[in-house]
């Protein structure tokens, strides 16, 4: 294998600070790229990825150390700067403008244009043509980005940075939302690029790709650099990453096995053989009473359609669910609902809240019927009660049950989702990432929440990309991957720590 | 099949031709002289708002204040006129009524008037952050209420002021209205501008994906609030032709011709979200309408009629485009949540 590395490295960032509100992300990181090279970043969620890789586009100032670029000391105060260096940045989600054409995307903002500003449309074709030919893809840059696959839209995302003809390429979690197909595609269009000398920064979740991928790997941890794993010396194995990034932290949790409690006997919700064409295959599983089942696996696993399945968002189209032992097929949520099965989705800003609307309104609505007292119309007195009732429960921080939830906090915003739903009292709830946005307290305070239902007999499904959410609350976790249950692992077994989920993640 | 293509493509020429062909049908003297001037007066009129409205939907926004403000920044140019002369010594030049005059003072005071109230209404939206219907039905109800204000509800009349029917009435080479060949010119220009220059990059790109414009340096406030700034200046270019033709200039008018603009823009496809929509689709939608107002006209049909008219076809192309999406959208296999 050539030696790729040069005496002066592309990029030298040295011991790297930086810190948000007194609270250290970065902790004095050293790391460097060299032409030619595909160095990918790797830690889990906090581990300081993103902040970096902010630092290098020129998102955030350092708060000490020193970034090196192509032998000089540079000064990367906004991205202007990083554009002008021709450090070129292709984010998770594509920032493509729909509406527009392929090749009219690719030169947004750099158009060929004639001195009257005539814009010369065949150049731009013709060039778009040729970059994406470059890339070694196919595309008819005539069409309009809002039809064109999800793939091409990355593809058409790296084009664009191509454009400027970068000497580093930044890909930030770009194959987040392909499936493993596309994924291929995308990496043969990479390791194409490499030839052309940019040094590539890859940052991904997904080890299995990383390994598949990348020359370097840099683990980060906590902040700082765990170790580096270069394949020219080492075998890259998705093992030796994994504890790299997490060490050997046997953590189970927070609660103690009584807190945690004993799974009950009878059986809430079955789910035998569930299968929707593309989305989820062969999902069989049961929820008992008294449990907290954890759903784990990358974003793109159909965990969320599954969910949406259950509860009637969408629609199941094979195999069978039973609710309290009868047939269960929503087709609308209400059904499932009126069965007693309800769901918190990801989005509590669009989904699960009226934003506008005081907190009282928003506990009752799912439970109208409830607020009567003995007459016909709602009571007024009996609704602020039960929503000042579940304010001081949960300790949600607000001025009252009038006050708009667009005015409360993340967490706050969420407990009122949740209250919602414990007005509701249904038997089994989903949850599609319990605690995202959320601050630390009140992650916690949820995290109780949902033990006190666990304890009152009911079942609980919850799905969140942080496994140590899952491990912290649930008596068992289920591993689904590209829709198919891969794995089950109790809380008692060895296997229930965050490095043994993640290496069954990956071993698939 | 290619021909359900051209058909669903030239929807709007079609809708024309069997207005006009409804036209001659009710009219027998539909072709006549006088009758087409009045169509294309109409177009002219109906067309220049409707490119206004269809720029400022086209970045995202909407300006409801562009029909009131036609009708009252010529009143306020011509009292801002008077009262700057009686400061400076000069006499009334508003008597009884008739407005005495230069047409260019008029002209350059109208469109400044027009224009600021659009960049107010920019400013307003994009730095003030206030929904834009809520910005702009304001300024529709101040615009309205200043009018009556300095005008006390009484109508000024034009007709002593020398070429001021030029605009409006006069023909060009004798042959075609004006204000209809002004109004080509205007339409040609901004067609071009948004199919063929950088213009239309940064206005398509800030009204269909702001946030991905932004990320590429592309200063969408700046855009956004210049669409309002032109959408100000045709405004001043209507108010003036009304006034030009009518040879009046009454306040108590209500023309809601924002609403008709609205509706030719959503008749030619110009999405309402922004960033989506052809300058030309509107050109063709302001002559249905105007085609459309003519046969209604000459069949009798009242103010109420017509209004009802209208929104049957606002519904029905709404519908139309909708279908259409739907069916692009079920060929791409993607799922409508």
């Amino acid at each position: 294998m050539e030696n790729r590395t040069n005496s002066k490295p592309l990029l030298a960032m040295k011991n790297i600070q930086k810190g948000f509100n007194d609270v250290p992300v970065l902790k004095g990181i050293d790391f460097n790229v060299n032409r030619g090279e595909i160095v990918a970043i790797i830690g889990s969620n906090g581990a300081g990825k993103s902040t970096l890789m902010n630092v290098l586009a020129g998102v955030h100032h350092a708060d000490s150390g020193e970034i090196w670029f192509e032998g000089e000391k540079v000064s990367i105060d906004d991205p202007n700067v990083a554009e002008r260096l021709r450090i070129g940045m292709v984010h998770q989600e594509p920032s493509l403008c729909e509406n527009m054409l392929v090749y009219e995307n690719i030169f947004l903002n750099r158009e060929y244009r004639s001195a009257l500003g005539h814009l010369d449309r065949p150049r731009m074709r013709k060039e778009s043509t040729a970059v994406l030919e470059n890339l070694g893809f196919h595309i008819d840059v005539e069409q309009r980005v809002r039809d064109i696959s999800l793939v091409s839209k990355v593809i058409v995302s790296i084009a664009k940075a191509m454009l400027m003809n970068p000497k580093l390429l930044i890909l930030d979690e770009v194959t987040a939302a392909l499936n493993q197909k596309e994924v291929e595609h995308l990496f043969e269009i990479i390791h194409g690029l490499r030839e052309k000398g940019p040094g590539i920064i890859f940052i991904s979740h997904k080890i299995r790709e990383i390994v598949q991928i990348s020359d370097r790997v840099f683990v980060l941890r906590d902040g700082v650099e765990a170790g580096t794993f270069d394949r020219t010396v080492d075998t890259l194995r998705e093992k030796d990453i994994i504890n790299m990034m997490l060490g050997e932290s046997k953590w189970k949790g927070e609660y103690s096995e009584r807190e945690m409690g004993q799974v009950g006997d009878k059986i809430l919700l079955s789910v035998k053989g569930l299968s929707k064409h593309e989305m989820f295959n062969d999902i069989t599983f049961d929820l008992h009473e008294n449990e907290i089942v954890g759903l784990a696996g990358l974003k793109g696993s159909g965990i969320t359609e599954l969910m949406y399945s259950i509860f009637g968002i969408m629609q199941y189209e094979g195999g069978e669910l039973l609710m309290k032992g009868e047939p269960l097929k929503a087709a609308l949520p209400e059904e499932a609902i009126r069965r007693g099965v309800c769901m918190i989705t990801n989005d509590r800003q669009q989904e699960g809240l009226a934003m506008g609307l005081p907190i009282e309104n928003n506990v009752l609505v799912a439970s109208l019927n409830k607020t009567r007292g003995n007459g016909k119309f709602i009571n007024k007195k009996l609704s602020t009660e039960i929503a000042k009732d579940y304010i001081a429960k949960l300790q949600i921080k607000t001025t009252g049950p009038q006050q708009q939830v667009q005015f409360l906090s993340g967490g706050n915003q969420q407990k009122v989702v949740v209250s919602k739903w414990l007005f509701r009292d249904s038997d089994v709830i989903l949850i599609d990432e319990p605690t995202r946005g959320v601050d630390i307290k009140a992650k916690n305070e949820i995290y109780n929440l949902l033990l006190q239902e666990k304890a009152r007999s009911k079942g609980i499904i919850v799905y969140s990309p942080e496994t140590r959410e899952l491990l912290n609350i649930c008596n068992r976790i289920i591993i689904i991957d590209q829709g198919k249950i891969i794995a089950e692992v109790h809380r008692n077994e060895e296997r229930f720590t965050e490095k043994g989920i993640l290496e069954i993640m990956h071993s698939y | 099949m290619k021909l359900r293509k051209i058909l669903r493509q030239e929807l709007l020429w079609g809708a024309v031709i069997l207005t006009v062909l409804l036209g001659r049908l009710t009219n027998p003297y539909f072709f006549v002289n006088n009758n087409i001037d009045v169509i294309l007066y109409t177009t002219a009129i109906y067309g220049t708002l409707a490119i206004a409205e269809s720029l400022v939907l086209l970045v995202g926004e909407i300006d409801l204040s562009i029909g009131i403000s036609s009708v009252v920044s010529p009143a306020l140019a011509i009292y801002l006129a008077n009262w700057i002369n009686t400061l400076a010594g000069g006499g009334n030049m508003v008597r009884g009524g008739y407005v005495m005059m230069s047409w260019w003072v008029i002209v350059g005071l109208t469109m400044l008037i027009a224009t600021v109230t659009g960049i107010i209404n920019g400013i307003i939206v994009v730095k003030g952050h206030v929904p834009p219907f809520v910005a702009t039905i304001g300024m529709q109800y101040t615009v309205s209420g200043i009018g009556y204000i300095v005008t006390k509800g009484t109508p000024l009349f034009m007709t002593r002021v020398e070429n001021s029917e030029v605009l409006g009435g006069s023909k060009f080479m004798n042959l075609v209205p004006l204000c209809f060949v002004l109004f080509l010119v205007i339409a040609v220009f901004f067609i071009y501008l948004t199919t063929s220059t950088k213009f239309g990059m940064r206005v398509y790109s800030t009204g269909g994906s702001t946030k991905s414009a932004k990320m590429c340096g592309i200063n969408t406030d700046r855009w956004k609030i210049f669409m309002y700034v032109i959408a100000g200046a045709l405004v001043g270019f209507t108010g003036l032709v009304f006034v030009s033709k009518l040879q009046s200039c009454d306040v108590t008018q209500t023309t809601g011709y924002e609403m008709t603009a609205l509706a030719i823009a959503i008749i030619a496809g110009i999405e309402l979200n922004g960033g989506g929509g052809r300058l030309i689709d509107t050109v063709k939608g302001a002559l249905f309408m105007a085609v459309l107002s003519n046969v209604m006209s000459n069949v009798g049909f009242l103010s109420y009629h017509r209004t009802f008219v209208t929104g049957l076809f606002i519904v029905l192309f709404a519908i139309i485009h909708k279908l259409s999406d739907s069916k692009r959208l079920r060929e791409l296999n993607v799922v409508e949540v």
